[in-house]
């Protein structure tokens, strides 16, 4: 495996030529701020919170999708980026419904803690009240579409890890909504097996265990990294 | 934006604020502050957008704040804008690529 | 409602709370209203949340009392997920809320009301408050502070934080009382029920200074409700609801919370937003009740600890039958903050608050239910319907503000007959009705604005509707 090197934010950083710059910079100790990465899943570049400037390019590129390559001269937070970063954040709390202060997720959001953490304090955008349906027809787990971010991990883990696909995302725009089988309620998607990835997975309030109660929704995502990496290097490690 | 296919947050979330803020500048609602959040948007959201689409939806918004910016000026709250030159018909602005 | 529009301009001033008095045509006062905000918003806003989620919603619905939204709600989820709690849940809910009337009473009577009763009504505004009183009784007003802080602890110590402890929920409560904090408490007990004693002992002293006060201060037969235990004895948490009216007399008993719809019937009043509940037997509005401090202590037999029962002894020779006066509502406020200090004195020691046992588990198994608590102010009811699969339907919330609110109409419109005369608002009379409406410690953020000032703004109406004075406290 070839090793490459390459500068983030004017740090010399080695790096496996399979890596992308995310992890790379991860293992150089430089957080890139991620929304819809999630380790042990297949990446898609959807949420754009881990743009960055790469030298010598015109378009600014998702560390999560991107592969290192030699001599890369990477900035990972420019004034610019935290400025488009605040404002992708600030168009989520927008989209939909966030009352932070009744959410099951308060406290242990990653949405949230983004906020925080890039120091979007306050919204510009008008808000556009989704009111949109909560479906708590599952026995064990419920979903609130008006915190979901469409980040598609829950797609994704129920796809890749557990092998079920329950989920999908149907409509388009600012009509796309994430649904369980063929948009039926998902107490009656007969392919779920109620494994409970998708709510470890979930970064918001979006998906949570029913009985949650105001900012209860911790999620144990050790589980699902214990998971992955049994299934993909066969080391079971608790 | 009803183009947009809804993967990318920028695309998805950002037209609708960009329909929602040309409306209020058409109504006469909006100030010059929603201006300039409309120009800020338009920069990000043609420069983290996914595709082809979000990355050019912007543009005709852009194109005509460059070359008919007294239109959309003329179209604010009169307490925000600067006094009127002359009357001017409504700019045809479009979201979609 | 052509009424309703002359006062405009008085109702606009904004944080005021609005009152607006009624003439006839020989200058006589015929009625009193006095305004408060929406309420309705938030039943609607519960409408299609999952059950679990309601306990921390409600508790937002009050800045001022979420502890009580926060067992009501679950005790209302308890009933739709038809569980017993399990003991500790129970005890450590009964912790709380005893917390929570220390606090409250304690803000009421030593930040709110105290300065007008050491200070005088009709000291100069400007230091008729708790700075003033610092002044002039420093240790009273410390000890007075440390003992709402006591209180406020207590829900710290259970919830996490001061305010929205979202910690009761349906089924029990999410965590233990950790032993550092049981210590705490413990320590801080003899402190508190010192200050109480020694209010207790100033006000009785003054009690005499106010007769002219207790006499007019919302004097007026009326029925009294709030929860009792299965012996009739004084209750905040459990227990079911009794009717007793002035003369003392129990006219219903051991209701129980689900029945609340056959005793208890909801008037709606074009003049206010909140709704004025009623004993549905004697119809509206001549089935006025009152909740709270006073009635609490008015419907129960006993207390059940010692210098609480003994209080209420000398509580009871204020009235005959029933203590009437809503002055009174002070003197209960003291007796129980007393009886919360003996209560908690008793449960501290209790193995049980540390233990694990909190929380049953069990899904939906009844379509509606109804939690009942005793919030400082009165009793509170929550009514939920939900779906089979917990998601709410319908909510109904009965708040003590809006059950006394019939009574602090008839309160201000009788210290209104005292100090308007003609077509004049008197002197003194501002003074007057914010202490009466005081007396009641309604829960409206206007009544706790600022320390020991309550902005109000009056309008006196003739009888054709027209303005004719107007008063309102400076901002
Ligand atoms: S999902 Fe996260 S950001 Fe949204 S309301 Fe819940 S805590 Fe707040
Ligand atoms: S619980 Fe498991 S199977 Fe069901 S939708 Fe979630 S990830 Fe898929
Ligand atoms: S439900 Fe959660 S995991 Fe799924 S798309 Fe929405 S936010 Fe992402
Ligand atoms: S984490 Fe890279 S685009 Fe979302």
């Amino acid at each position: 495996m070839a090793a490459k090197t390459l500068t983030i934010d004017g740090k010399m950083v080695g790096a496996h030529e399979d890596q992308t710059i995310l992890e790379a910079a991860r293992d150089a100790g430089i957080k890139i701020p991620t929304l819809c990465h999630l380790e042990g899943l297949s990446d898609l570049g959807a949420c754009r919170l881990c743009l960055v400037e790469v030298k010598g390019s015109n378009r600014l590129q998702p560390a999560c999708a991107i592969k290192v390559a030699e001599g890369m001269e990477v900035q990972t937070h420019s004034e610019r980026l935290q400025k488009y970063r605040r404002m992708i954040l600030e168009l989520l709390f927008a989209e939909r419904n966030h009352v932070c202060a009744v959410c099951v997720s308060n406290g242990h959001c990653e949405l949230q803690n983004l906020a925080i953490e890039l120091g979007m304090d306050h919204v510009r955008f008008d808000y556009r009240f989704s009111g949109f349906d909560v479906d708590i027809t599952h026995n064990r787990y419920g979903l609130d579409h008006n915190r979901c971010i469409l980040c598609t991990r829950c797609v994704r883990v129920c796809n890749e890890v557990e092998g079920a696909h329950t989920w999908d995302v149907a409509g388009r725009g600012a009509d796309a909504r994430v649904i369980t089988d063929l948009k039926q309620p998902w107490g009656e998607a007969d392919s779920c097996t109620a494994c409970g990835k998708c709510v470890m997975a979930c970064p918001t309030g979006a998906l949570f265990y029913k009985g949650s109660t105001v900012a209860e929704m911790e999620r144990d995502r050790t589980r699902l990294e214990f998971i992955v990496t049994a299934r993909e290097k066969k080391q079971w490690i608790v | 934006m009803d183009e947009s296919c809804g993967k990318c947050i920028p695309c998805r979330a950002g037209t609708v604020q960009m329909h929602h803020l040309l409306t209020k500048i058409l109504d006469g609602k909006a100030t010059l502050k929603d201006l300039q959040k409309l120009e800020e948007l338009c920069d990000m959201v043609k420069n983290t957008s996914l595709c082809g689409l979000g990355q050019t939806a912007p543009n005709p918004v852009l194109s005509t704040l460059r070359f008919f910016r007294h239109e959309y000026l003329e179209l604010l709250r009169p307490e925000s804008a600067p006094a009127p030159v002359k009357s001017a018909t409504t700019p045809e602005v479009s979201t979609h690529a | 409602m052509a009424q309703r529009i002359e006062i405009d301009p008085v109702t606009r001033i904004e944080g005021h709370a609005k009152i607006t008095i009624q003439l006839d045509d020989s200058g006589n006062v015929t009625d009193a209203h006095f305004h408060v905000t929406e309420f309705r918003g938030f039943e609607r806003f519960c409408e299609g949340r999952p059950l679990w989620e309601m306990a921390g919603i409600t508790a937002r619905i009050c800045g001022i009392c979420p502890v009580s939204h926060l067992l009501a709600s679950a005790k209302a989820g308890d009933a739709i997920l038809a569980v017993d709690i399990p003991p500790a849940a129970d005890q450590l809910r009964r912790l709380m809320n005893l917390g929570q009337i220390v606090q409250s009473h304690a803000l009421s009577f030593f930040h709110l009301s105290a300065p007008d009763f050491l200070l005088g009504m009709d000291s100069p505004p400007a230091t008729r408050n708790v700075f003033g009183l610092m002044a002039s009784d420093p240790d009273l007003a410390r000890a007075g502070i440390r003992l709402r802080q006591f209180g406020q602890e207590i829900i710290e110590c259970l919830g996490g934080k001061k305010i929205h402890p979202a910690w009761a929920v349906p089924g029990g409560v999410r965590s233990a009382l950790p032993e550092a904090c049981r210590q705490k408490i413990k320590s801080k007990l003899p402190e508190a029920r010192a200050t109480t004693l020694t209010a207790l002992s100033l006000f009785k002293k003054l009690i005499k200074q106010f007769k002219a006060e207790a006499q007019i201060f919302g004097n007026f037969p009326s029925l009294f409700m709030g929860l009792v235990g299965p012996d009739g004895s004084w209750e905040h948490y459990g227990g079911n609801l009794r009717f007793v009216d002035s003369g003392g007399n129990v006219i219903a008993d051991q209701i129980p919370a689900a029945r609340y719809r056959e005793y208890i019937g909801e008037a709606s009043e074009a003049q206010s937003y909140l709704k004025s509940p009623y004993y549905r037997p004697l119809g509206y509005p001549e089935g006025i009740y009152r909740v709270g401090p006073l009635a609490r202590l008015n419907i129960c037999s006993q207390i059940g600890t010692p210098l609480a029962d003994l209080e209420l002894s000398h509580f009871r020779e204020c009235g005959n039958g029933s203590v009437t006066s809503s002055f009174f509502y002070h003197y209960a406020r003291l007796i129980e903050i007393l009886a919360a200090v003996e209560k908690i004195e008793a449960m501290i020691d209790n193995p049980e608050l540390g233990s694990e046992w909190l929380r049953a588990d069990a899904g939906i198994n009844k379509l509606e239910g109804v939690g009942v608590s005793e919030a400082p102010r009165g009793t509170l009811l929550h009514h939920y319907q939900v779906d089979a699969n917990g998601m709410v339907q319908k909510v109904n919330l009965i708040i003590a503000t809006g059950q006394n609110n019939l009574a602090m109409n008839r309160t201000v419109a009788q210290i209104a007959r005292h100090y308007v005369h003609g077509s004049k608002i008197q002197e003194g009379m501002l003074n007057r009705v914010e202490a009466g409406i005081r007396a009641f410690d309604p829960c409206l953020s206007c009544s706790t604005h600022a320390y020991g000032k309550m902005p109000l703004a009056i309008a006196l109406i003739g009888p054709r509707g027209e303005l004719v004075d107007t008063a309102s406290t400076p901002v």
